[in-house]
């Protein structure tokens, strides 16, 4: 879809994301203290999250508004609005522990693709984890009034306890983020080998949708780390070319991010969500196939698919007798598909027409001699 | 004695079958190939060709070679996972010797030794005939080809057979005795050109399954399709005929439609009266074999004989295709005979369109019995007893006649006189008789009787349990060679690696074998494989099977050379009997009266159902290499007992039910498989399984008088019903290790159907 | 991409249950293991016949417009893919609504594998891994204008299942293409196709 398509915008998650932004904004404000807390090195990456974050939630609002997102959506929902909410809260913790930090489908996927999965997505989830109160001005260094071998840290705005420079928690104040980015290169380099090497990758991907992130991660990681060389051992020398450079390539992912393959990062958690409805229908039970008997579908599912089809306009799928096409399990409809073939082969060549002998009745097997 | 020196629990936990599932590295390693070898595929007599994908000296997979002419990248399951044999567990790197703790590793040489020593001192207190040679013809023809040399030359015993007795003789004599050669007449292209298909005791779709699409593209252009078998199988189900005959009434039916011919005047009298003789006398053996006579015998209704016998005697052109339904039979060659009687009374045969063919099981089921492996015969198709032939070979190998020994005894009559102590030692290779042989009870107390037995395979095969000397051979890609094909197709077969540990191909033990015996100057001239195959050049030159003119490198270049090919600028014959020329003296075919004679065995009131064994399409031959590939293996883990429901309700037997299957040689029990597709008087069981799951338990040693082919497609049994207690454990542990390789996969589907 | 003068057409009649595409499936590239093909016996008390199923490429896939999360794409060529693996979670829309009956949900994986013509092949040229090995070419991949003079009974895109119609790129033979096919679950039941109590 071309990027003017994409721009034909819905009124309604248009409002919803512009409040969203809104509510955004004001978090911002109070945890910097009214803007006073926020770091004016950091006003355009502010701002080009907050652009971000707009973008993000007008695609969100209006991905949960397709049907078939919806059916989930509102499961989710009414779970969290109902007495179910107490018995669902822990096991949705214990799911995104394992879908959403451990990603332990990834590693079921194949090994190799989890390893460079876990680097890239653990570095992200780091780096961010950092970036985003420094940006918001939640959290700031300064040095300690005239001691410059310390430096305090702020809390929204309040006095967060002050540690010496050489000090190891210093230390690991400043280059967290340099072990995001080696995280994170490491794994975007992983996965791009993993694809060079999978032929179905190679058929499939796309440089925009596939590799282009891969690119804009590694060039963010590494032009990061290149102010720390830049600092530590370049005495600061092309300290503000870097500067720019992270800085937009940070903006450019920032902006990517609604359109592009990042998204699934928003989209991944409703995992939870569909584990919990498979749940839920199973301790309603299964409904029987039409055609074998097998129970093959949940009770719920069976029913918000066949809500779903009809909004879908697709409500004439239905069979004599009440069957929907849904109460056909995949085996029956891949029967079905041979059975109705062979129907229409009839007029052309009957292959049982000349079979006589099985119609006959067959004497006596023990009298049957030669 | 070669009792087993440990159980069965013990023996399967170090040799196997172990199932193998995934290529060396796993699914997830990269699957980029060192090299690509074009070859064929070794389960099966149409030889497809396939391309093994090869890394650090392992093949790792396979791609289809479209270009190969005959399946055009087609190709059935096995030989979608032939590549899995490669690399596995169950593989034998070092030779082995019998001890009462088991099998013990043991040097090269010293086995080697032991071997010949063996050998001279059985030969020299019972005489040069007390050892014998029992073969298989997975073999290349240079294998083969020295298989005979070796027994003859090497050992200088007469009793040397091959397996190919369970499977192509039949075939073979008949073609002899009508057309004087042993091969297809046609190349399969001319299946496509016929009106009519006629298809007689062969499940083409599963034991040669790439023919099933030649004989749909016959019918696309408006073929008609006849099958003769009782049971409906894939390809029977959407024919315009299907005779379901009653096993071993083969011959009562083609003589009924020669009857059916000549009363209708559809015989093409110009060519039978041109090229054929015999036809008179074989007019008088059917001219009491009416439509009603015939019904009688063969279980078959009266207007459905009428039928077959106008759709073929009224067709342009036809092709005419059987194997091993007919061929296993008392009457094997009787049965042959009456459908070559067929094809010759229509006169559709060498004409594009017209032809006739047995479907070749074995993977060089046709090269394989050219060359010298059977007991009468030597190079070139030759008789051993002919003294003109004799002298040819003589002076090829340069030997004297005396040297040279004469007519020795088939398959089950060496295993036979094995049991009757009459021979003493025996060297087998390619071979599984433990499986493939009838009446299994029988062929282990003859094993167990040997004084020495060395056998030569890749993975301990059933049999070479049984063996004092195991010597590790070669698998199919790890050597060169030539096969001939169903098609009668000279195609190569190329190595794509090397053979593990100790392991060595085949033909280089027997010349190392023959060497120390002492008559290395016959074969120490063998280098390399094209070596042995330029000598079968010359001593096949002048024989039917002529192969003088084929080369490595032509073959190369043609995909493949039809014999016969004299000389080095001959094409190849991809279609015999042109203009009516036959391989008699007098150049015409011959008609041969085929009287019936009912089976060996037939149904009484204490074994009142009629039983008849094969193939299914996942396995080959005694499964020595198909069960141990776990593909194959999840898709049919086990035997089981195919049964009409009319007759299973009889027994009140219900899908999956244990049903105990007794004849007169044995018993077993195995699943119940309640399908309409088999007739109701008959049932049948697959026989590529061991021990307690040998199908072959149950059928005799009834051999036909000419080809000494063995009665595998007629038994009479009776059946009980029993609890699944009954069921071996053998079966249990296939059951097993088949839900095993299935969920041993980490990614599961959702189970939703 | 897949070129547009190649056509995939399904015979059912012709199978024979070799399942040798459902080994090979597992043997391409793409799928290394797994295999995306079905092979169904229909009945096999009554009778020997089996079905491939490979996915039909639905001109507007079903399994796409039910996909919650989005995943399953349908290229310019017509080629509808396997979900996207960052975005599947595995909920079985797609596998329950396909009116083929083709996607597979590998629970474990949170993903829906399915038949993607072996695009890693096809779009270079070779024809998917199923076809190429099928013995009896009831599965055929040959380029469209070839199909007449290969074969008595012509290539149907349209099919019926109630009232909802279904467009596909690849084909299934019959000897009348120009009547969709009705895909009438009375036909599950109904053992007509099977007369005389035999096969």
């Amino acid at each position: 879809m071309s990027l003017s398509g994409r721009l034909d915008l819905e009124p309604r998650p248009l409002i919803r994301a512009a409040l969203a932004t809104l509510a955004l904004c004001g978090v911002v404000a109070l945890g910097s203290r009214g803007g006073r807390w926020l770091d004016p090195a950091l006003l355009g990456y502010l701002l080009a999250t907050l652009f971000a974050g707009f973008g993000v939630a007008y695609r969100y609002f209006t991905w949960i508004e397709r049907p078939a997102t919806r059916m989930y959506f509102r499961h989710t929902v009414r779970t969290l609005l109902s007495v179910k909410v107490f018995s669902a809260l822990p096991n949705m913790a214990v799911l995104a522990l394992d879908q959403m930090f451990l990603q332990r489908f990834i590693e079921k996927r194949s090994l190799r693709r989890w390893g460079a999965h876990a680097l890239l997505a653990w570095g992200c989830m780091l780096g961010f984890a950092v970036t985003i109160p420094l940006v918001f001005g939640w959290v700031r260094f300064t040095s300690e009034g005239l001691d410059a071998t310390r430096y305090q840290a702020w809390l929204f705005g309040f006095p967060a306890g002050s540690f010496p420079l050489d000090s190891f928690a210093a230390f690991m104040s400043f280059h967290v983020l340099d072990l995001a980015a080696v995280m994170v290169i490491a794994g975007c380099v992983l996965s791009l080998i993993r694809r060079k090497q999978d032929e179905g990758d190679t058929a499939t991907q796309r440089f925009d949708l596939d590799l282009l992130p891969l690119v804009l991660l590694i060039a963010v990681s590494m032009t990061g780390l290149m102010l720390t060389a830049s600092e530590k051992w370049l005495q600061g020398r092309n300290f503000a070319t870097l500067a720019f450079l992270h800085e937009l390539t940070v903006i450019l992912l920032l902006l990517g991010l609604p359109f592009g393959k990042l998204f699934h990062v928003i989209q991944r958690p409703a995992q939870v969500g569909v584990s919990l409805y498979k749940a839920d229908g199973e301790s309603e039970g299964r409904f029987s196939c039409k055609g074998c008997g097998d129970r093959f579908i949940r009770m719920n599912q069976r029913r918000d698919l066949i809500a779903l089809w009809k909004e879908l306009d697709l409500d004439g799928a239905r069979h004599g007798e009440g069957i929907h096409h849904l109460d056909l399990c995949p085996r029956c409809k891949r029967r079905l598909v041979a059975k109705a073939q062979g129907a229409r082969l009839h007029g052309a060549f009957d292959p049982f027409a000349t079979i006589p002998v099985h119609a006959e009745p067959i004497p006596d097997t023990t009298s049957l001699k030669s | 004695m070669s009792v087993l020196p440990l159980s069965q629990d013990q023996l399967r936990a170090q040799f196997g079958p172990h199932l193998n599932l995934a290529p060396p590295g796993g699914w997830l390693s990269d699957p980029t190939p060192d090299k690509i070898v074009e070859t064929h595929c070794c389960f099966c007599g149409q030889q497809c060709g396939i391309k093994l994908k090869v890394k650090d000296n392992k093949v790792i997979g396979f791609d289809p070679w479209e270009a190969f002419p005959f399946n055009q990248g087609k190709l059935c399951p096995k030989g979608v996972k032939r590549y899995l044999q490669g690399n596995h567990p169950d593989r034998l790197t070092r030779a082995m010797k019998r001890t009462e703790h088991g099998f013990e590793p043991m040097d090269w040489n010293e086995a080697m030794d032991r071997t010949a020593a063996e050998i001279q001192r059985i030969q020299a207190a019972h005489g040069k005939d007390a050892f014998a040679v029992l073969s298989g013809v997975s073999l290349t023809n240079e294998k083969s080809y020295l298989a005979g040399k070796f027994a003859r030359l090497g050992l200088q015993t007469k009793n040397l057979d091959y397996n190919g007795r369970l499977c192509m003789v039949s075939a073979g004599a008949g073609n002899k005795k009508a057309f004087g050669v042993d091969r297809a007449a046609n190349s399969w292209a001319d299946i496509e050109l016929a009106d009519v298909i006629w298809v007689a005791g062969s499940n083409v779709a599963e034991c040669s399954p790439i023919t099933t699409d030649y004989i749909w593209r016959a019918r696309d252009r408006g073929a008609l399709l006849i099958v003769v078998d009782p049971r409906i199988t894939p390809l029977a189900r959407t024919a315009d005929l299907v005779l379901p005959l009653k096993p071993g009434t083969d011959s009562a039916l083609t003589n009924g439609i020669l009857h059916l011919l000549h009363r209708w005047n559809l015989i093409d009298w110009d060519f039978v009266n041109e090229h054929t003789s015999g036809f008179e006398q074989t007019l008088e053996a059917v001219k009491d074999c009416t439509p009603e006579w015939t019904s009688r015998i063969t279980g078959l209704p009266v207007d459905a004989i009428e039928k077959a016998a106008r759709m073929w005697g009224e067709a342009r052109t036809s092709f005419l295709l059987h194997a091993r339904g007919i061929e296993h039979q008392t009457k094997g060659v009787d049965n042959v005979l009456g459908c070559i009687n067929m094809v010759l009374a229509t006169g559709r045969i060498g004409r594009p369109g017209c032809g006739y063919a047995t479907i070749t099981g074995q993977g060089n089921g046709q090269g394989g019995r050219e060359h010298g492996h059977k007991c009468d015969q030597l190079p070139g198709n030759r008789d051993i007893s002919n003294p003109e032939h004799r002298k040819y070979i003589c002076s090829v190998w340069g030997c004297t006649d005396e040297e040279l020994p004469g007519v020795g005894q088939s398959a089950q009559e060496i295993m036979n006189a094995i049991h009757a102590g009459e021979i003493k030692g025996l060297l087998l290779l390619c071979f599984n008789p433990l499986v493939s042989l009838p009446d299994t009870q029988f062929t282990r107390e003859a094993l167990s009787k040997l004084e020495f037995f060395v056998c030569l395979d890749f993975f301990l095969s059933e049999s070479a349990q049984h063996a004092d000397i195991v010597l590790p051979s070669a698998l199919h890609e790890e050597d060169e060679g030539t096969s001939t094909s169903a098609e009668g197709r000279v195609i190569k077969i190329n190595k794509a690696v090397d053979c593990p540990g100790d392991a060595r191909p085949d033909w280089q033990i027997m010349v190392e074998l023959a060497h120390r015996l002492g008559r290395g100057k016959y074969f120490d001239h063998f280098q390399k494989p094209e070596d042995i195959f330029n000598e079968l050049r010359v001593a096949s030159k002048g024989g039917t099977a002529d192969y003088a003119g084929i080369s490595y490198a032509k073959i190369e270049q043609q995909m493949g050379v039809f014999w016969p090919c004299p000389t080095d600028d001959h094409p190849g014959t991809p279609r015999l009997f042109e203009g009516g020329r036959f391989f008699h003296p007098d150049g015409k075919a011959r008609f041969n009266p085929t009287p019936y004679r009912p089976p060996a065995e037939v149904v009484d009131d204490e074994f009142p159902i009629w039983l008849t064994t094969g193939r299914v399409v996942f396995h080959y031959l005694s499964g020595t290499q198909t069960r141990r590939i776990g593909f194959l293996v999840e898709q049919c883990p086990h035997p089981y007992l195919e049964i009409h429901p009319r007759l299973a309700e009889r027994y009140g037997l219900q899908e999956g039910d244990a049903v105990e299957i007794t004849s007169r040689r044995g018993a077993m029990v195995l699943p119940a498989r309640v399908v309409k597709s088999i007739r109701p008087d008959t049932v049948f069981i697959p026989y590529h399984w061991a021990g307690a799951l040998s199908a072959n338990r149950l059928t005799g040693r009834h051999l036909d008088p000419v080809s000494k082919i063995p009665e595998f497609k007629v038994s009479a049994v009776r059946l009980r019903k029993t609890t699944k207690d009954q069921f071996s454990p053998e079966l249990a542990e296939l059951q097993r290790m088949a839900f095993e390789a299935r969920s041993n996969q980490t990614d599961m589907p959702e189970q939703v159907f | 991409m897949v070129p547009q003068d190649y056509g995939f057409f399904i015979d059912p009649q012709r199978c024979i249950g070799c399942r040798s595409c459902v080994g090979a499936c597992a043997e391409c590239g793409t799928h290394r293991g797994r295999s995306m093909i079905h092979l169904d016996e229909i009945d096999r008390y009554n009778s020997p016949q089996t079905v491939p199923t490979v996915c039909m490429h639905c001109e507007d896939p079903i399994c796409a417009q039910v996909c919650p999360s989005d995943a399953i794409k349908r290229s310019e060529d017509g080629v509808v893919h396997a979900a996207q693996k960052p975005r599947c979670i595995g909920c079985q829309n797609c596998e329950l609504s396909c009116p083929f009956g083709v996607p597979i949900v590998f629970s474990g994986l949170e993903q829906m594998l399915k038949c993607d013509l072996c695009y890693d092949r096809t779009s270079v040229g070779h024809k998917p891994m199923c076809a190429t090995v099928c013995p009896s070419q009831a599965l055929l991949f040959v380029r469209k204008d070839e199909v007449a003079g290969m074969r008595k009974n012509k290539p149907l895109r349209d099919f019926l299942i109630g009232a909802v119609r279904v467009k596909t790129k690849n084909a299934i033979m019959v000897p009348d293409p120009e009547t969709p096919l009705h895909l009438d679950a009375a036909l599950l039941i109904d053992d007509s196709m099977f007369p005389s109590g035999g096969l």
